[in-house]
């Protein structure tokens, strides 16, 4: 869908109409609106608006570093599971602060 | 800071066999040299031999993990000769995450990935030509100036 761009509309930072799902990550939910039952990110005042939320939401996400997500230790056993189940291995190598 | 928002939980867990390796514990300092690990946060796609895929360096928030992630994943496959699994997880990031960092990235390699499906040359210079007019900015769109006329 194309949306007839004003002098004071700006889509997103990079000028793309953010498609429904992902547009509630990208863009103050003050700056979508519904059209035919689907968001649009038609009404955006400006870019710094933009990024002044999307710092605020950084600041706002921050929260315990806990996760339920299974861990293994070892990337070799990671690697042989993910032989058996057809994925991929993902290693995060960190540092404790 | 990442990794306790839900959708990043489940994107590791359903994609991924998560593996996690403290860089201080000195158990670990074989695993560290074996990986030529330097700095963190690291994170490596693996295949299942071990042969490293795609990596990033650095703290992402959780909307630019997970875009990220998809296009790390898209990675492997692409490497691995898997294009139309590739294709599908670069069309999930541009879908999906379009403002993100590595979305250029994606559009770039999307249309590498449909190119080597097909061989078709509209599949590559399409989203390719895309990248000029979406991310004109993107060191992705220099990569294929030279087909801009």
């Amino acid at each position: 869908m194309v949306v007839a761009l004003a002098a004071h509309v700006v889509f997103d930072p990079v000028g793309v109409l953010v498609p429904a799902g992902a547009l509630r990550q990208s863009v103050p939910p003050e700056c979508c609106r519904r059209n035919q039952g689907a968001w649009t990110a038609g009404a955006v005042a400006n870019v710094s608006l933009v990024a002044r939320w999307r710092r605020r939401r950084l600041t706002e996400e921050r929260s315990p570093d806990v996760s339920d997500i299974p861990w293994l230790d070892d990337p070799d056993e990671a690697c042989r599971r993910a032989k058996a189940e057809g994925k991929l291995a993902l290693i995060d190598f960190f540092s404790p602060t | 800071m990442t990794y306790p928002q839900a959708e990043v939980q489940k994107a590791i867990t359903s994609r991924f066999v998560p593996c996690q390796i403290n860089t201080q514990d000195p158990a670990n300092a074989e695993i560290v040299r074996r990986f030529r690990q330097a700095w963190t946060p690291d994170l490596r796609v693996v295949d299942p031999e071990g042969v490293e895929l795609y990596r990033w360096n650095g703290y992402l928030p959780p909307f630019e993990f997970l875009a990220q992630l998809l296009a790390a994943e898209a990675h492997g496959w692409l490497r691995l000769g898997d294009n139309r699994r590739a294709a599908e997880g670069y069309a999930a990031v541009l879908d999906q995450h379009p403002t993100a960092a590595c979305a250029p990235e994606a559009l770039y390699f999307l249309a590498v990935a449909r190119y080597k499906d097909s061989h078709e040359a509209q599949d590559l210079l399409g989203p390719w030509h895309l990248l000029k007019s979406r991310y004109p900015e993107s060191t992705w769109r220099i990569r294929q100036s030279f087909t801009e006329t």
